[in-house]
């Protein structure tokens, strides 16, 4: 049997043809526009946030319904009206389903709980299931080439769409007075004032044209898309929503070229209703644009304002930074001299090289010794941080045997033990000879600073230094770890251990006279010679480790 | 562009495949066997006018 067609000429490229009305050229074509154009843009403007894409994934269901529709008014064909009608009361819920994912990850940045998510899908479910069946759509007549919409289409579809916008209203009055950030917040009312306006306009003119058989009426439904269009294109110029400001602008451009071209293939009646549409629309986007490029400008004048400004002070910067330096090198110079005397002529004093000193005399002199040979040690710290920073510390790197001068500086320290009335103990556990290369000076200090830093906080017990080996891969690195039975630490006091002037808490009750410094001295010497620091405790009062590590020279 | 719970995961998944299978059959039904009745309201309309 031929097929019957309706009565008017096929349809050329599946859209042209002599029974659409042109309105639906302006209406469909515009709205198509706005939806590719915000979407491409802002998907190009952050292609992997799931924003971007569920935004891509609403404007594609919107534009196919919108091509659809053309088909629907252009074809002859019942079958394809059929099918293109089916697809359309799919298609529409579908959209509003995915708008409403939208709108509720931009607000919660994360996707709904499952419960939401089943009730979006059993809301779709019977759609789906009774697509192809009579409850969706019954017989076509020939005249128009309508079809008689079942109760599915006519009645289910308007309830889903409308669910969908009652929980996109719910979810802003719910969630948007909560938001602190008052552009944000500004950003999602007009964000969600325009998506429920398209939504609410696209549903009430298919609702009208459904109910009354007119399906001219539906087409002003698109005309909700444009508004969209506007007012995300608003969000983004104004508050810079989705963080696209110039796309913001290119909305709007290329909104205004689709109203303007569309104007050629409206009829001559409609000329000026579509005009006055247009005229409005670009009064209100070109302000819009140009308080957008007017503040672009006054924010380029500010930054370049403030650009010469953090130039003149970030020079200062510099200079006060290399005069302090100077400063501190200077002074340090200039205490070491006059304290080196004090100590000379102190032990000299002590060691009788100018006659015989009354004992109450000799505890004074005592102490006088004891100071200064603090305050050198404290101006040596001070000098080195001085060196580090500026980069003027000099390494002299050699081969030696870093077993024998843990043993050297261990000898130099165990008189300090002694006093403190401390084990000072020393074990090698080394196959080799233990040969590495650095600074042999650098590496006996910091091997000072870490002994002596043990020493001065433990008040009972012992500490132990034990040399070894260990291999890391190809790599053989040699250790010395520094083990004490003093007052330990909290994960806390390690975290900042190293760093400048940093001082364990109630560390003055235990060593009123450290600086801060010596650990942070030996850090950097150490690293800086391709070796590393670090500590270990089990917590306060179970005592301490450092560890000290140098590539062993193979 | 899917949740993060396995639950909704699958959910979506399976309304997916469901609304391709439902098109397709859409698609057969009217595409192909022209499954549907057609009201040949022609003359009505034609009577009406004159």
């Amino acid at each position: 049997m031929e097929p019957i067609y309706c009565p008017w000429e096929p349809a050329s490229f599946l859209f042209i043809s002599s029974n659409v009305p042109l309105l639906i050229h302006y209406s469909h074509y515009v709205a198509i526009f706005a939806a590719a154009a915000i979407a491409l843009l802002i998907f190009a403007s952050n292609p992997r946030s799931i924003i971007s894409r569920l935004f891509v994934l609403f404007s594609s269901l919107f534009i196919t319904w919108a091509l659809l529709d053309v088909i629907l008014w252009a074809t002859n064909d019942p079958a394809t009206v059929m099918f293109a009608w089916a697809m359309q009361v799919l298609l529409e819920p579908a959209t509003y389903a995915v708008a409403f994912l939208l709108f509720y990850n931009y607000l919660h940045r994360e996707f709904p709980s499952f419960k939401i998510n089943l009730l979006i899908t059993a809301t779709l479910l019977p759609l789906i299931i009774f697509l192809p069946t009579q409850l969706t759509l019954g017989e076509l007549y020939l005249s128009f080439c309508e079809t008689a919409e079942g109760p599915m289409a006519q009645y289910y579809t308007y309830f889903a769409n409308l669910l969908f916008v009652s929980l996109i209203v719910y979810q802003a009055f719910k969630h948007i007075p909560k938001i602190t950030d008052g552009a944000r917040k500004r950003a999602t009312k007009f964000f969600v004032f325009g998506l429920v306006t398209f939504l609410l306009t696209f549903t009430s003119g298919n609702i009208i044209s459904s109910f009354t058989d007119d399906w001219t009426l539906s087409q002003y439904g698109l005309f909700g898309m444009p508004i969209f269009a506007f007012f995300m294109a608003y969000s983004i110029v104004k508050y810079n929503a989705f963080r696209v400001e110039v796309a913001g602008a290119q909305v709007l451009v290329v909104v205004l070229w689709a109203l303007v071209g569309s104007l050629l293939v409206v009829e001559a009646e409609l000329l000026t209703t579509i005009v006055f549409l247009t005229l409005i629309f670009t009064t209100v986007s070109g302000y819009l644009l140009v308080v957008s490029v007017r503040r672009e400008i006054e924010q380029r004048k500010e930054i370049e304002q403030l650009v010469v400004t953090l130039d003149k002070a970030n020079a200062r910067l510099k200079q006060l930074d290399k005069m302090k330096s100077e400063f501190v090198s200077i002074a340090s110079h200039q205490l070491r001299s006059p304290l080196t005397s004090i100590r000379g002529y102190a032990s000299m004093l002590l060691e009788g090289s100018y006659g015989k000193i009354p004992a109450k005399a000799i505890e004074a002199l005592e102490r006088i010794a004891d100071s200064s040979k603090h305050m050198v040690n404290s101006v040596e710290d001070y000098l080195n941080v001085s060196r580090i920073e500026s980069g003027n510390m000099k390494y002299e790197m050699s081969d030696f045997n870093l077993r024998d001068e843990t043993e050297k500086v261990i000898d130099e320290l165990r008189q300090v033990a002694m006093k403190q009335g401390l084990l000072l103990t020393f074990r090698s556990d080394l196959n080799s000879k233990g040969i590495v290369n650095a600074d042999i000076g650098k590496t006996r200090q910091a091997l000072h600073n870490l002994i002596n830093n043990s020493l001065k906080y433990t008040k009972k017990g012992s500490v132990t230094v034990t040399v070894g080996e260990k291999a890391k891969g190809k790599k053989k690195t040699i250790w010395v770890a520094i083990s004490d039975t003093g007052v330990g630490m909290s994960q806390d006091t390690m975290d900042g251990l190293f760093a400048k002037f940093s001082r364990a808490k109630d560390a003055n009750k235990t060593n009123a006279s450290g600086t801060g410094l010596g650990l942070y001295v030996a850090k950097q010497m150490i690293e800086h010679m391709g070796g590393t620091i670090y500590c270990d405790s089990e917590g306060e009062g179970k005592g301490s480790t450092f560890t000290l590590e140098l590539p062993l020279q193979q | 562009m899917v949740p993060e719970d396995k639950k909704s995961k699958y959910l979506y998944t399976a309304l997916v495949a469901l609304t391709l299978l439902s098109i397709s059959a859409t698609y057969y039904n009217y595409m192909v066997l022209r499954n549907f009745e057609i009201v040949n309201d022609l003359d009505e309309i034609t009577e009406e006018e004159s």
